[in-house]
């Protein structure tokens, strides 16, 4: 099946089986490798991604639902690492292996976005994503630094 | 300090004609004339001044990568913004330690390499320095090394590293250079942002599983669920029909060749689908149906398990001891001590078998196509992905290409290289580059666990509550989990223990031989045995009728560089406040890696449900290079071993793994973290620690100690969802 997808800002065309899901048309068949497989099932958030700005588990999102949204991806934060969360989480040294946190990431954006200065109780309901690492602290002092609720 | 390689084996290799040199261009190396090939670079100085240092320690996460890289800028005395940091190459001398052996592991990068970047540095800044004064026309002795420029100590005159590059490359190398004395540092101990963080942040990152190469195919595989069983056949059809499937590849019988090894790798038995993109081989696999035997190896469930190694308590089992001693004689003192004990205390514990978990299924990319032997792993261990390929392909080692890649953590996981064996065999199956990802449901069902283990310690108190003597009995499903006590005038701690040192002591272990695979998981054998111990020194404190910290002190008393750990841990917690009710605190200390760590966890816990409010982390690891990254390991050790404790357990069903994915195997999320504030200690005469690890092993124990106190339940064993508790 013959998909026009809008990605990061950009028209792309693909053609893809109806139950592939988005993480494997954007990671295999667009190169767009910073969305990561975790799970395949919508446990971790790895793969989370942002359809018209809604956070979504991009593994359990079969191209048969695709119907013109916008997909946004970590690549599509910035050219140069300069949104206010890429420049918080380097900041906060976020990061240790880094695999869950272009999902971190993006379900930091979708709050950001929904709700501009978040409690913890908030960045808490919304950041179910997984880290082995342990860098969930970091993320959500990151997340408090890029709302402009810490002295940078 | 005694490490594996000296200064002086390092610059010289005992005669073998090692030389240290800038060669031409400016890359410092050492090199052995006569055979050719560079077989070290550790730093490169560019004529127009950039600065690459190559590290030896693969990314998992915990930052070593950056870290090494860190201790040679310091020796090198350059500006840590302009220097860049690139994976070592997968030469012998820039193996580990001393050995040609390239791994990561063991919370070792820095400590076991200390030495040797050290000196790497010097000999590099001391040649520098002396081109410097050559060039300002001056002696070596006026001149110093500062923020990557020879500097005429009074006149202030300066040239750049990157002006003399080359003619420091033609100088002698230096004898016997001297690293910089601690007051000099300008980078070590400083919270330096690390190397690998920024390309972190926009997904530029490049992990096994994002190699793409051309006529890439990709591939994944399933194993014999049940442990032990073999693949007897399997009908491809079913896969063949799906698009975009390749091939359908039966994984049997296969053994590898290790050179210099009389035993070859064996690789399981499985079934594996080549595809031109993994949903397609991913698909093809799910529509298998392969036919296994495994009678007679399905009768193992989780309860099964637990049951075998709590048998196992019971056996006299095999003790530890030095090579010098004499089993009867350690047996006599130790029986002798208890009976003349006012009191014993004796408690069982056991602990469930855990996935590592790490976030990246194991995966790897392999071309072995055309005469081509090419691997990209984040491998923990390097040296064993070369053995791999040259087994597979008979091609000698200088033949064969090994990439180390950043990977999505390791945990201990990434040591055992199964899943690089299958990416090479069915890349040279395919004739085709292929990249393998485990499906998350293969990675939890075919793990390499941290084996369940049952623990009875048993101790002699005498009228004061004191230990007079204590047994420490282990019975791991599989693998090697001890207890080691070392006796009061012990010279030197064992290492992976408990902090104190007791009199008579006995450690023993019957291992269940639990057909399980088992590997290393983060502080292997320190997270049973900090749980057990630690707990039952409560056990201890509360029948002498003493504080868990009082009782501490005192058995601390000999150990002053621990129990300052401890007093720092109570200092920062405030141990002993009033707490509202249902609100409890615990302790606990223990030694590993060469570290020392102690934890307050504070809990409220309310009709069964949890809320672990806070945890203070005291930690001593000699010298810090970077504080920043240690406190990241803080707090990454903290959560691992928390989430651990909550709920995590490796669920068995008929011989199979039956926890799959996170929706069984569930790990700790935001909502349950708690507060974590690490306190770092420093001990500069001590033998630089790990800090990877050791800040892991004491969190169970002083979790169930805290609840102890909030609740008055024992827990003798995790996690806390076998006790009806959950955690908000």
């Amino acid at each position: 099946m013959r998909y026009e997808l809008d990605v990061n800002g950009h028209r792309q065309a693909v053609d893809a089986p109806t139950d592939m899901p988005l993480l494997w048309v954007l990671r295999d068949l667009l190169g767009l490798t910073g969305t990561k497989y975790g799970c395949g099932v919508a446990q971790c958030g790895a793969c989370t991604i942002l359809l018209d700005g809604q956070p979504v588990r991009s593994c359990q999102f079969p191209m048969e639902q695709y119907a013109g949204q916008k997909v946004a991806t970590v690549e599509g934060l910035s050219p140069d690492r300069s949104h206010v969360l890429q420049q918080a989480w380097i900041a906060e040294q976020v990061p240790q292996c880094g695999y869950c946190q272009s999902g971190m990431l993006m379900a930091a954006a979708a709050l950001l976005r929904e709700i501009p200065k978040p409690t913890d109780a908030q960045i808490g309901a919304a950041m179910t994503n997984l880290c082995r690492c342990g860098t969930l602290p970091r993320v959500r002092r990151a997340i408090r630094r890029a709302a402009g609720m810490v002295a940078g | 300090m005694s490490f594996p390689l000296s200064r002086r084996s390092l610059f010289t290799a005992a005669g073998a004609g090692l030389t240290l040199g800038l060669l031409p261009g400016g890359l410092m190396a050492v090199a052995a004339p006569g055979q050719g090939a560079t077989v070290h670079n550790w730093l490169h100085v560019g004529p127009d001044g950039t600065i690459t240092l190559f590290s030896n320690a693969q990314e998992m996460g915990q930052g070593g990568f950056s870290g090494v890289a860190q201790l040679l800028a310091n020796e090198l005395c350059v500006p840590w913004d302009r220097v860049a940091v690139k994976t070592a190459p997968l030469i012998d001398a820039m193996g580990m330690a001393g050995g040609r052996s390239h791994w990561t592991g063991g919370s070792s990068s820095i400590r076991s390499q200390w030495d040797k970047l050290r000196y790497a540095g010097a000999a590099a800044r001391e040649m520098l320095v002396t081109a410097g004064a050559r060039m300002l026309g001056v002696s070596v002795a006026e001149c110093r090394a500062v923020n990557g420029h020879i500097e005429h100590r009074s006149d202030g005159r300066r040239v750049a590293y990157g002006a003399v590059a080359d003619m420091a490359s033609r100088l002698p190398v230096p004898a016997n250079p001297v690293p910089l004395a601690r007051t000099d540092w300008s980078l070590v101990g400083q919270p330096l942002l690390r190397k690998d963080i920024a390309e972190k942040v926009d997904g530029s990152a490049i992990y096994a599983t994002d190699v793409r190469l051309p006529g890439l195919l990709s591939a994944t595989v399933m194993q014999c669920p049940v442990f032990g069983g073999r693949l007897v056949s399997v009908d491809p059809s079913p896969a063949m029909s799906v698009p975009g499937v390749r091939r359908v590849v039966p994984v049997m019988s296969v053994s590898i060749p290790i050179p210099g090894s009389e035993q070859p790798l064996i690789v399981n038995d499985a079934v594996a689908v080549i595809a031109d993109h993994w949903w397609a081989a991913r698909q093809g696999l799910m529509a298998l149906s392969p036919v296994w035997d495994f009678q007679g190896k399905d009768g193992l469930d989780t309860d099964g398990m637990i049951a075998a190694i709590q048998a196992r308590l019971n056996d006299v089992g095999s003790i530890r001891k030095a090579a010098q001693e004499d089993e009867g004689v350690i047996r006599t003192r130790h029986a002798t001590a208890m009976a003349g004990a006012a009191r014993t205390v004796r408690c069982d514990y056991h602990v469930p078998a855990l996935a590592h978990a790490q976030m990246e299924p194991m995966s790897a990319v392999a071309d072995l196509s055309a005469g081509k032997a090419v691997a990209w792993t984040g491998s923990q261990f390097a040296t064993s992905v070369r053995h791999i390929l040259c087994g597979l392909t008979g091609l000698a080692e200088d033949k064969v290409t090994v990439h180390t890649l950043p990977s999505g953590g390791g945990f201990g996981r990434r040591y055992l290289n199964d899943y690089v064996a299958y990416a090479c065999f069915l890349s040279k199956q395919a004739g085709a580059p292929v990249k393998l990802i485990y499906s998350r449901e293969e990675d939890l069902a075919q793990g390499r666990y941290r084996p369940a283990t049952a623990c009875r310690l048993t101790a002699g108190l005498d009228q004061n509550g004191l230990p007079v003597a204590i047994h420490t009995h282990t019975a791991p499903a599989s693998g090697q989990v001890w207890i080691a006590i070392a006796p009061p005038g012990t010279e030197a701690q064992p290492d992976h223990q408990p902090s104190y040192y007791l009199p008579a002591p006995l450690a023993t272990m019957a291992e269940a031989g639990l057909p399980i695979p088992n590997g290393p998981w983060r502080a292997p054998g320190s997270t049973q045995g900090a749980f057990f111990f630690e707990c039952f020194v409560d056990e201890m404190a509360q029948a002498a009728g003493q504080d868990p910290v009082t009782y501490r002190r005192r058995l601390l008393a000999s150990n002053p560089r621990a129990l300052r750990v401890l007093e720092a841990a109570v200092t920062a917690s405030d141990w002993g406040r009033d707490l509202p009710p249902g609100t409890g605190r615990g302790i606990a200390i223990w030694n590993s890696f060469q570290s020392i760590a102690a934890q307050v966890v504070q809990v409220q816990v309310a009709q069964n449900r949890v809320r672990v409010e806070k945890v203070w982390c005291a930690f001593d690891c000699g010298t810090i290079v970077n504080p920043d990254s240690v406190r990241a390991q803080g707090e990454g050790s903290i959560l691992m071993a928390l989430s651990a404790s909550l709920a995590e357990k490796v669920l068995l069903e008929s011989g199979a793994v039956s926890s799959r994915n996170f929706d069984q195997y569930t790990l700790l999320r935001m909502e349950q973290m708690p507060v974590i504030e690490v306190i770092l200690v420093e001990s500069p005469d001590a033998p630089v620690g790990g800090a990877g690890e050791p800040m892991t092993p004491p969190l169970p124990p002083a979790l169930a100690n805290a609840i102890f106190a909030a609740t008055g339940r024992r827990l003798r064993s995790l996690p806390l969802s076998d006790h009806g508790l959950t955690v908000a």
